[in-house]
């Protein structure tokens, strides 16, 4: 039997467990983590970039430019591009870039205004029906299935004829119609949620029903309806661009960007830059609309990772 | 079986009815009479021609004819094309309209469908990347616009196709794929998810273990489960279809049923709005029924 002396044993190199680490490591909250996604997605960010670029130029583009959307000025028209008009002129002469900003301007008003309305009458909508449940759920709900299998833009275009043009009323029109989808995620979100602990201790500290859908449940389901508002923006710039191409848009002189295709369609032949640019702006802005939708959604998804 | 068609038949007949009520209640909500604006008639003449679209009639008594009548089929007489009847308007126009909406429903399920397939396949390569940039920028183009990028390309710049009109195939080819690019792209994207999903499901595995070919595991075992989000897809997309074509058929000047619809707007001919949106929402709502039916029909798991 062989001696033990120390010469046998030897040092072996402790795996050292880096408390330091595990310490620093803070539990992300919820939001770090979607954010951090979000982060990740190149062309989701490419959309956010695009989106405060048109932002800034569609708020400061007009102030620099000497020209304005209604100058009209008709020994200059129909100029094809160049420094002094960036975008050319159209048949009255007016600087085609200008337009083409304020036409920005009102697809993004339009995107912001309409699917806030729309945000606010789903959300409730929803809230109320998935909060009471019941009788009343069943009811609200058969109603929006109804509504479901109508096809929605022939109602706006119907309301677009009821209340005449005008901005306003392309915002109240379009607001009024896509609040759907909206609708039913809220229930589902706020049925899902309202069993949950937090709400029942709520609810024994004798809080009120309404006053829990909306400190409790309705901020929980911000992720969801972030989600669909990110896609119901695109979808009302669409619609916008589409009732303005069809004539039920804004009055003139403003045009958006509907109109502006819809007026230099007859010169295609002859100066389809007039066309040109336009077309692309509302593209480039639904494209950036709906690659953070897609980004947002990836990011709120559970199923990202797997 | 029989339950589930009883059940959706009768929700079907309600929701036409709340349809036409609303459009009719809405139609009616205009301030003023539709002939009020028209170059002071004298007040004789105007009572004459209320008459005549029995305009002057209680709210209630117009309805009730109104709804009758629609299940007579008669949708009542335009208001500002003397002796022209709506359904005449529509009989005319909507073969043309249901031409271009059936060829670009086929068109974008031919090219949606397999690309999306293709994509799943190849999942995160960079052929996937390549669709999906593809379908993203092609789901964001509005209707107008590709109709003008395709005019201009194949008719003004390179000219093999005619910019208007319709009759010959080679006049339907422009307007068929600006309609199509849309919802060809949302198929695409839609089909890609699902076959995704699909693919990753077990009994995949177990047939990919057996040692079938890749277009085998696709075509025999993963396509029929993968495509019916695409059918239940169909409703949505033919109601997208529907609005898309009266972009299109109004810049490439097809006689089609959105053209008269637009033109319908624009003279505020309201009983042809009314009626073509009457039609169009009742045929919708026929497209979903159908869809549910066959959805139904091959998926036995979809609830009865």
């Amino acid at each position: 039997m062989p001696k033990i002396t120390k010469a046998i044993f030897q040092n072996v190199e402790i795996p050292q467990m880096d408390c330091q680490i595990l310490r620093n490591h803070k539990v992300k909250s919820y939001w770090a983590v979607v954010f951090q996604r979000f982060k990740k997605n190149k062309p989701a960010m490419l959309g956010v970039y695009l989106i405060l670029l048109i932002v800034i130029m569609v708020v400061f583009g007009p102030v620099l430019s000497h020209h304005s959307y209604s100058d009209q000025n008709l020994s200059a028209a129909n100029l094809p591009p160049s420094p002094g008009y960036w975008f050319g002129t159209d048949h009255l002469g007016r600087d085609v870039f200008i337009r083409v900003l304020y036409g920005a301007r009102i697809s993004l008003a339009v995107g912001f205004f309409s699917s806030i309305i729309n945000l606010t009458i789903g959300v409730v909508y929803g809230g109320v029906s998935g909060l009471i449940g019941g009788w009343v759920d069943n009811l609200m709900m058969r109603i929006v299935e109804m509504i479901y299998a109508i096809p929605l833009t022939l109602y706006v275009i119907l309301l677009m004829v009821v209340f005449d043009a005008g901005l306003k009323n392309v915002f109240i029109a379009i607001g009024i119609v896509y609040w759907l989808e909206t609708a039913r995620i809220v229930r589902g979100q706020v049925i899902s949620l309202k069993e949950r602990d937090y709400v029942v201790a709520a609810r024994s500290m004798g809080a009120g029903r309404f006053h829990i859908l909306f400190k409790h449940l309705i901020p929980n389901c911000i992720g969801p309806v972030m989600v669909t508002m990110s896609f119901n923006i695109p979808a009302a710039i669409f619609t916008e661009a589409f009732l303005s191409f069809i004539g039920l848009g804004v009055s003139a002189p403003m045009a958006s960007l509907g109109t502006l295709v819809n007026d230099a369609l007859l010169s295609i032949w002859s100066y389809p830059w007039q066309v040109l640019f336009p077309s692309a702006a509302i593209t480039v802005i639904i494209l950036a609309f709906n690659l953070i939708g897609d980004g947002l959604k990836d990011a709120f998804d559970p199923r990202y990772y797997q | 079986m029989l339950n589930f068609v009883i059940k959706r038949t009768v929700s079907m007949i309600v929701v036409i009815l709340f349809i036409v009520t609303l459009t009719f209640v809405l139609m009616h909500a205009i301030p003023g009479s539709p002939f009020t604006d028209k170059k002071k008639l004298p007040e004789s003449i105007r009572k004459n021609i209320e008459k005549r679209y029995h305009l002057d009639e209680p709210f209630l008594k117009q309805y009730c004819d109104y709804i009758l009548n629609m299940f007579k089929g008669d949708l009542g007489l335009s208001l500002r094309y003397e002796g022209r009847r709506v359904n005449d308007i529509i009989k005319k126009g909507f073969p043309v309209s249901a031409t271009l909406g059936l060829l670009s429903i086929f068109f974008s399920l031919m090219t949606g469908i397999p690309l999306g397939i293709l994509s799943a396949i190849k999942h995160r390569m960079w052929i996937d990347r390549f669709i999906l940039v593809l379908t993203t920028f092609a789901a964001s183009v509005p209707g107008f616009v590709s109709a003008t990028v395709l005019i201009y390309f194949f008719s003004v710049k390179l000219g093999w196709f005619p910019a208007a009109l319709w009759g010959s195939p080679s006049q339907m080819v422009l307007p068929v794929l600006a309609l199509s690019l849309y919802p060809g792209a949302l198929i695409a994207r839609l089909m890609r998810n699902s076959m995704v999903d699909v693919l990753s499901q077990d009994y995949i595995s177990v047939v990919r273990a057996w040692g079938l070919p890749c277009y085998a595991v696709i075509w025999k075992h993963a396509f029929k489960n993968a495509v019916l989000p695409i059918i239940t897809h169909l409703g949505p997309m033919s109601a997208g279809i529907l609005t898309g074509s009266f972009v299109i058929e109004k810049i490439f000047a097809l006689p089609g049923l959105g053209q008269h619809f637009v033109t319908s707007i624009i003279n505020r001919d309201y009983t042809v709005i009314m009626g073509v949106t009457v039609f169009y929402s009742v045929l919708l709502v026929l497209m979903n029924f159908l869809v549910d039916m066959v959805c139904c029909f091959i998926d036995p798991r979809v609830k009865m």
